[in-house]
């Protein structure tokens, strides 16, 4: 029997700000759901089920929060599902929802996930102190610079390329109202220039934490509440790889480009890396343990450099 | 704490009695980073 289509009908986020003092972990998720609803013109009512995602609940010491989090989320008495891959756990959760929907099981998931990093503290959160042991690495970047560091080198990779990314990401950011920072006067020159953390990771770095974006799932064919199209979901796909075992590539861990070549095939395009394929993947970073990678592929004019090369 | 383990605890229970040869024990998630445990317990007759 063949999976029902899935499609995003609706798309809320939270202004991004350093700290959301005006708002609990409720208030904050409850206020990008009602931007979602309202986009895709569909109530509380409409909603068959929620999918929620979080990273580890020792960043804001909200043990458990989907519990809490169900009465702003009109989740009570619905089915309502949490997801937790770690730092993966944005796009795990958008794939959970997605294949609720394809697999029938609901017709319209609320899905989404959240931080409130003036909360918590998600360099520090997972670091158990251990006696009589200086810390080897610091955070998330501190884990990530070596392996960056070797993939540029086994890649040959130009080392403008981070400054780039992070340049892009903050270009793309001024047409976004609700995002964090809006730099109209930065160049590409200020980003090479700023301060280094974990080399090569400076300062602005590339990935942009604290996202809270959220959307509905939701099976063409019923009522079409709105005007403009919806956005079809053509494939999506996750891997995971254990922290350690023998013969990982630490470096360029085949768990990605097996999820991205899974990803491409799901969405019926065999040339990734072609210019003449209409074609946007994202593959997220991974959480530090375990790994995972998840991709998605959605039709979309094609940028140059938007798909992921395998090493 | 230990509510999702206890789910785990009454499906083999339940392989123990004889009242199901295997048994699928779902435990959700809990406030020690336990999350979305599944597992399938069968039994075995050897003596």
């Amino acid at each position: 029997m063949p999976k029902e289509p899935v499609a995003v009908v609706g798309v809320g986020q939270t202004k991004h700000v350093a700290a959301r003092r005006d708002v609990s972990i409720a208030g904050l998720v409850r206020e990008a759901a009602l931007r979602a609803l309202a986009d895709a013109e569909l109530t509380w009512a409409d909603v068959d089920a929620v999918v929620i995602g979080k990273a580890p609940d020792f960043f804001e010491g909200v043990m458990m929060p989907e519990l809490y989090l169900a009465d702003a989320l009109g989740a009570v008495g619905k089915p309502m599902l949490r997801v937790h891959t770690a730092g993966s756990v944005g796009g795990s959760t958008a794939l959970v929802a997605a294949n609720l929907v394809s697999a029938r099981v609901h017709r319209t998931v609320l899905t989404l996930a959240f931080e409130k990093q003036s909360e918590s503290n998600a360099m520090w959160g997972l670091s158990l102190p251990v006696p009589f042991q200086q810390p080897l690495l610091a955070g998330a970047g501190g884990f990530f610079a070596p392996h960056v560091r070797a993939y540029m080198r086994r890649t040959g990779a130009p080392d403008t390329i981070g400054s780039l990314v992070a340049y892009k990401d903050r270009r793309n950011a001024l047409l976004n109202p609700y995002a964090h920072l809006h730099e109209h006067d930065l160049t590409l020159e200020k980003v090479q220039a700023s301060p280094m953390l974990w080399d090569p990771i400076r300062y602005p770095r590339p990935a942009l934490l604290g996202r809270r974006l959220r959307h509905d799932p939701h099976r063409p064919g019923r009522r079409r509440p709105r005007a403009a199209p919806a956005r079809l979901v053509h494939g999506g796909a996750m891997r995971s790889e254990p922290t350690l075992f023998a013969g990982k590539d630490f470096v360029s861990p085949r768990a990605g480009s097996d999820c991205a070549a899974d990803v491409y095939r799901q969405a019926g395009i065999t040339d990734p890396g072609g210019r003449s394929t209409p074609s946007r993947c994202t593959c997220r970073s991974p959480g530090t343990n375990p790994c995972g990678w998840r991709t998605w592929a959605s039709p979309r004019r094609a940028r140059a450099g938007s798909s992921p090369r395998p090493a | 704490m230990a509510a999702g383990l206890i789910r785990l605890g009454e499906a083999a229970a339940r392989i123990h009695r004889g009242e199901s040869d295997r048994a699928l024990a779902h435990a959700t998630s809990g406030p020690c980073l336990q999350q979305n445990l599944v597992a399938v317990l069968e039994g075995d007759n050897r003596a």
